[in-house]
């Protein structure tokens, strides 16, 4: 084989071994939990509130099973992917004003589920999971 | 009336039969010989043969006698794979750093939303509008290097549908959405046609140099070189998945006024205009330097790269498969 071609190839697969660990989830973890507690119970119901702007945050947040459960997405001059709200598994796609909250109803979530949220075009996304 | 045969070299592309045998009358391309046959009742061997070249020479075929030894060429793929990754690597840097994150207050006024523009077309909706262009444009230039009509249509169709739209969608207000299903299944189409078009500019198909039955090749030709293909693809833009492009579709939904939705979706598609723009003519004038052929196998993995990314990212959206990107 040629010089060059082992040359290519070794730095071709440096390279998109960096790009998958790059925008792979996994390198992102640290910022996990919320340092604000952002799920309360009120009346009974209970609010988890994220913030959509350049992404999400919290991007897990934690909430207890079996109480009626909102989701408040909370924009503030959101222009990028993370106004298009979608939560494949309950079905929700939803565009979220630039300025606002838009508050969504989740229902009653059964133990142990995971609910994942993304954007329109899949590249910032946030999870709820169900205690 | 004589038939001649000549050695043609340069038909790199399956569709040059068609434009070859399109200028020259009564030829017909045999693209795996690399010959042509020709008839001529009144010129004579030479004569013909400098006609011909003539008339070929601005794209770039050349004719003649005896076969043309293949210079020994350095296959570029060995370069243009790491480049193209190289650029892919900047894009998801750019991505990821949050530089486009910043917020932009008030209402949404022409100027505003033409600087959501401008970062709009740095944000990964250039992964499927900007690859979208770049593979376009090559492939389009790839057959006929002076062909800059198709990009001109593009643009100018890409800049009308988003006013009208625009201006739509202020006139209707509120009572419509904007489907999402809609806009990522274009999203896939548009990713499955830049991985095509990513795989044949790099080259993968020229090996075998498949030849399409005549018929076929025709009609992949009107396609591409109609004039509505550029027009409808330009128009369909406006509905590709792009998160500031939904956004701002929303701003002109709740403007309820035809003129303020037609302004907004304007100055949004000029401020995406520079990026796009500079991808299309980018093309142009690489594709007239000496760096030719490895522009069109980088852009090749580019548009690949790309393709892919946008494929996966459509997917997500449609929750077919969990999120795994964390841009």
């Amino acid at each position: 084989m040629n010089k060059n071609i082992i040359i290519s190839l070794i730095i071709s697969a440096a390279l998109i071994t960096s790009m998958i660990f790059f925008v792979g989830n996994k390198s992102n973890n640290s910022s996990g939990l919320p340092s604000i507690p952002n799920v309360s119970v009120i009346d009974g119901v209970q609010y988890v509130t994220i913030n959509a702007r350049g992404g999400y945050s919290p991007k897990v947040s934690t909430i207890k099973p079996g109480i009626p459960t909102k989701l408040i997405m909370k924009t503030n001059n959101t222009y990028d992917c993370s106004a298009a709200l979608s939560i494949p598994s309950l079905g929700i796609r939803k565009m979220l004003q630039p300025v606002g909250e838009e508050v969504v109803d989740l229902g009653s979530i059964e133990p142990g589920k995971k609910i994942d949220g993304t954007c329109s075009m899949g590249m910032y996304n946030f999870k709820i999971i169900v205690e | 009336m004589k038939t001649y045969t000549f050695h043609i070299s340069g038909t790199h592309c399956a569709s040059c039969k068609i434009l070859i045998e399109d200028i020259l009358d009564s030829a017909t391309v045999d693209l795996k010989k690399e010959t042509i046959k020709i008839q001529s009742h009144d010129l004579d061997e030479d004569a013909l043969l400098e006609k011909i070249n003539n008339k070929l020479k601005t794209h770039n075929y050349e004719v003649s006698k005896e076969k043309q030894l293949k210079v020994n060429k350095v296959d570029l793929s060995w370069q243009a794979i790491p480049i193209g990754l190289v650029f892919l690597f900047l894009f998801f840097i750019l991505q990821k750093s949050g530089i486009l994150n910043f917020g932009i207050g008030g209402s949404v006024t022409p100027t505003t939303s033409f600087i959501i523009g401008v970062i709009a077309s740095f944000s990964s909706c250039l992964a499927v509008v900007g690859g979208l262009i770049l593979s376009l444009s090559a492939k389009v230039l790839s057959d006929d290097t002076n062909n800059k009509k198709p990009i001109y249509l593009f643009h100018i169709a890409r800049l009308v549908s988003f006013a009208v739209f625009g201006g739509v969608l202020g006139f209707i207000g509120k009572s419509i959405g904007i489907n999402f299903v809609l806009s990522s299944v274009l999203g896939i189409i548009a990713a499955l046609i830049m991985i095509i078009l990513g795989l044949n500019l790099f080259g993968i198909f020229k090996k075998n140099k498949i030849t399409l039955p005549h018929g076929m090749f025709n009609f992949f030709r009107k396609v591409e070189h109609s004039f509505w293909a550029p027009i409808v693809i330009g128009a369909a833009t406006f509905l590709l998945p792009c998160g500031f492009t939904q956004s701002m579709q929303v701003v002109a939904l709740s403007s309820e006024s035809f003129i303020k939705g037609f302004m907004i979706m304007l100055f949004f598609a000029l401020g995406t205009l520079p990026v796009l723009l500079l991808l299309s003519f980018g093309s142009v004038s690489f594709v007239h330097s000496k760096y030719k052929d490895l522009f069109f196998k980088v852009a090749g993995v580019v548009v690949l790269g790309l393709g892919i990314f946008a494929l996966l990212s459509a997917f997500v959206g449609l929750g077919i498969i969990k999120p795994f990107f964390n841009i």
